[in-house]
């Protein structure tokens, strides 16, 4: 697979939406499959997240260790050459320890002055590891960054680089020594991705790869401007009406108190999706469309991106945690009771 | 991009008519169980009551739904978007064809626009209207069969009802004979100058409103003969049952006077005549001796004996007239037997009312005769056609009316056939199996107890002619259930009563529907005139 040919720099400011759509096609797949080579099967971990990157929105990747979660977001930075910052979140890990800290030190004439220490989320790339090991205070420290991509430190803001991602990973919150993410911090991730363990013929070639001489070896195929170019084409496809309106009769399904929502809904979920959650859908859905070849959002682009836009913004009752329901069900189980038309 | 969107247009147009034509054949195979079940429901209710044209009343509600199909289909404009959204779904297009007609809609130009109605053009190019396949719901296309073969059954099956329907149909021309029989008699009435003016108005407006309720009669044998007894029964009513007896004594003095003029006796003298002879005698009494006037005196006392029971006003005038020859007071006498001659007068007028009325009552006996047997011989002829045992058609009927002109003398006979109800009877000879037993119109006849007439009105009967000539009329009681008394009622006055009782319990429904037709036929075989 060949890498478009890349812009000159000012060719690319001038215009960012000069991408034509088959050049963010490529872009797409070229990157899905430069992250392939390196991670063993893990195709709708590698396209959510990629599509996660290109709404410019934050992943939060669920899974338990040792499945190349952290390899993956690695790669990814190598793969479209922006910088990369990892966090390893343990329960005494400070906010400070995240965005940085306010020096003393001394200029170049002597004198004292505070100078700001920006901390590892100054980058493009952030993984934040086990994120849910850290206090709901230092889990907090991200919330600002992930929304606004900007860092407030006594009282100055710093704006971070473009693009800026967050990958955070966590384990499954019945294991030991995890704090649940707040249902703030949990809306802020545009994709909840829940990551599979492989299967027996995908466990022998991840043995074949990582256990021999031979390290795959992995191009940098695209970079943060064209990143940034993607994002722009990605939020110009059009959506029909009709469409738009199912996503919204989507979200509204996921209320309990509304009239519309289905049996499952009232007999599960305490609360539903956010707007935010509608957000994500719609752009998940564009991308989608765009890497499937089309131009327009359809039914099944919004079927497709429910999941992992909703499963992490609907919080189930404890009618639903008794009876051992996972929020998948529950959203499949809305996705097929709100009719398309 | 206008060029994309008139072909996208163009390609959609035969889509969206096929789309309509489908729409339209998806619920008609969704709602043909509407019309079949009234197609049904129409002829299983045309199985227990008599249902005229009942073949097209059941095709209506097939018929209404057929309407209704055309118009959903004329009516069901899909415009474009909605033709493009239902292509998108029906042949999984991914919503590029609605997505296009609504940006063209918006007048978007960015680049993404641009290339999505392009290609969404190009889909359309690939489309035709042979790719939308026509869908019925076949399951309730299924349900639907069930009730149109059941309609088609009993279509086919032989409906019980069609006897009655037949009936229906042969008492309605029968009662159109009738009722334009009727009209001639009310016209021949009223070109009748013998009538009281009083008499005519009468009977003109009792035939007049039989007439229209027997042209209003949709074919109800029994309410058309409570009509006919109705109005025979005022008819009844009017007639003085002394009208014969008058007329024979009058036409007796009449005869007499012609004697005593020295002419021959005529077989059928009239009443002119005698009248101005009894005027000629009022004149030449002067002129008569002692032993003329004595002679006279005796006949006219004689007259007066005869005319007392049936003509007690002319009698009057004669037995004083004579009365007064033998005192010898001549006067009176000429003036008595103006008197008399007047009363014959009087007495002519009335015995023409009588005529007319006996006329009118024959006439409408004739026609309730002809209605009773209207549809029966027809049903009982059905009855062997189809080879079941029947109840219907097992009485014999035959009638007589005799009538001469002036006397207006009856002779009714009723045959009241009895026959084993498993033999077929052939209609063409009525009246073979049953035993005949006749009736006239003096029998001895039980008068039924009505307790309609036991307040106010009273009848009146004639009673047995006394010794010595003196004939008694005396006031009967009301007959109670079950006694004998030596009353006489003719027979032909007795009967509308039962007949109209019978009518009004048939109408009422106290007699249970499958024992009507044995009441109805009783009640025909009773009829006056019905004699084998």
């Amino acid at each position: 697979m060949t890498i478009p040919p890349q812009r000159e720099p000012q060719e690319r400011a001038s215009a960012t939406l000069r991408m034509n759509p088959d050049e963010f096609r490529q872009y797409a797949h070229i990157i899905e499959a430069e992250v392939g080579q390196i991670i063993v099967g893990q195709r709708d971990l590698i396209r959510q997240t990629v599509i996660t990157l290109l709404a410019g929105g934050n992943a939060l990747l669920e899974g338990v260790p040792g499945l190349a979660k952290t390899t993956m977001v690695r790669t990814l930075a190598d793969v479209i050459d922006c910088s990369f910052s990892r966090i390893q979140f343990t329960p005494d890990l400070m906010p400070a320890d995240i965005i940085g800290t306010t020096l003393i030190s001394e200029d170049e004439q002597g004198r004292k002055v505070f100078r700001f220490e920006p901390g590892p989320i100054f980058t493009n790339l952030l993984l934040a590891d086990e994120i849910n090991r850290a206090t709901p205070k230092t889990q907090s420290a991200l919330l600002e960054a992930m929304q606004e991509h900007t860092v407030t430190v006594a009282k100055t803001v710093h704006r971070l680089r473009s693009p800026f991602f967050v990958l955070a990973t966590q384990n499954p919150l019945e294991m030991e020594g995890t704090y649940p993410l707040p249902e703030a911090q949990l809306d802020r991730f545009f994709f909840k991705i829940i990551v599979t363990f492989p299967t027996t013929a995908e466990l022998v070639e991840i043995a074949n790869r990582t256990t021999s001489a031979r390290t795959p070896q992995i191009r940098k195929v695209a970079s943060g401007d064209i990143i940034t170019q993607m994002q722009a084409l990605a939020r110009t496809v059009p959506i029909a009406s009709h469409v738009l309106a199912y996503a919204a009769r989507l979200i509204t399904a996921t209320h309990p108190e509304s009239k519309e929502s289905p049996a499952i809904t009232k007999q599960y979920i305490r609360y539903g999706a956010s707007p935010r959650g509608m957000q994500a859908l719609i752009l998940a859905s564009k991308i989608m469309a765009l890497l499937d070849g089309r131009y327009n959002v359809a039914f099944t682009d919004l079927k497709a991106a429910a999941l992992p836009a909703l499963r992490h913004r609907c919080v189930l009752n404890f009618e639903a945690q008794a009876e051992g329901m996972n929020p998948d069900e529950v959203v499949q189980g809305i996705i097929e009771s709100v009719k398309t038309e | 991009m206008s060029n994309s969107y008139e072909q996208l247009r163009q390609q959609l147009q035969p889509l969206g008519l096929r789309l309509r034509y489908r729409d339209t054949l998806l619920l008609a195979s969704r709602t043909l169980w509407s019309g079949t079940i009234g197609f049904a429901l129409v002829l299983l209710a045309g199985r227990f009551i008599p249902i005229h044209n009942l073949w097209l009343l059941a095709v209506i509600p097939l018929i209404l739904w057929a309407l209704a199909m055309i118009g959903y289909l004329l009516a069901r404009q899909l415009s474009l978007q909605q033709v493009a959204r239902r292509i998108d779904s029906q042949m999984e297009l991914r919503e590029r064809l609605s997505t296009a007609i609504e940006l063209h809609d918006q007048a978007n130009h960015d680049l993404l626009s641009q290339l999505q109605q392009e290609e969404a053009a190009t889909v359309a190019q690939r489309l035709h209207p042979g790719q939308i396949p026509f869908e019925v719901d076949r399951q309730r296309l299924r349900v639907s069969m069930v009730p149109l073969a059941l309609g088609l059954a009993l279509l086919w099956l032989p409906n019980p009802q069609n006897a009655i329907l037949a009936e229906q149909r042969q008492v309605q021309q029968t009662l159109a004979q009738v009722a334009d029989q009727l009209e001639q008699l009310a016209e021949q009435i009223a070109q009748n100058q013998e009538l009281t003016a009083e008499e005519r108005a009468l009977l003109e407006q009792q035939l007049a409103e039989l007439q229209e309720r027997l042209r209003q009669n949709a074919g109800n044998r029994e309410e058309a003969l409570a009509d006919l007894s109705a109005t025979e029964a005022r008819l009844q009513q009017q007639l003085d049952p002394q009208t014969d007896a008058r007329q024979a004594a009058l036409e007796q003095m009449a005869r007499n006077l012609e004697s005593l003029s020295g002419r021959r006796p005529t077989a059928r003298p009239d009443l002119n005549q005698a009248r101005q002879q009894l005027e000629r005698l009022a004149q030449e009494l002067d002129t008569m001796n002692e032993a003329e006037r004595e002679t006279l005196a005796e006949q006219l006392a004689q007259q007066a004996g005869q005319l007392a029971a049936s003509d007690p006003r002319t009698a009057q005038s004669l037995s004083q007239a004579a009365q007064a020859l033998r005192n010898g007071d001549i006067e009176q006498a000429a003036a008595q037997l103006q008197q008399a001659a007047q009363d014959v007068r009087n007495a002519q007028s009335q015995l023409a009312d009588q005529r007319v009325v006996q006329e009118s009552l024959a006439q409408i006996q004739e026609g309730r005769q002809h209605v009773a047997r209207s549809g029966q011989q027809s049903q009982s002829g059905q009855s062997g056609q189809q080879g079941q045992s029947g109840q219907s058609g097992h009485q014999g009927q035959s009638g007589q009316s005799g009538q001469t002109g002036s006397g207006g003398s009856q002779a009714d006979h009723l045959g009241q056939g009895q026959s084993d109800t498993s033999a077929q009877v052939d209609p063409n000879r009525p009246g073979r199996n049953g035993s005949g037993a006749g009736r006239e119109r003096s029998d001895l006849v039980y008068q039924p107890y009505n307790p309609s007439t036991q307040t106010g009105e009273r009848d009146f009967i004639q009673g047995q002619q006394g010794e010595g000539g003196q004939t008694q009329q005396r006031e009967g009681e009301q007959a109670l259930p079950g006694a004998v008394n030596p009353s006489l009622v003719p027979y032909e006055q007795i009967f509308p009563e039962y007949a109209r009782s019978a009518s009004e319990a048939l109408d009422r429904g106290y007699i249970p529907p499958h024992l009507k037709e044995y009441v109805r036929d009783y009640f025909s075989q009773l009829e006056p005139g019905n004699a084998p």
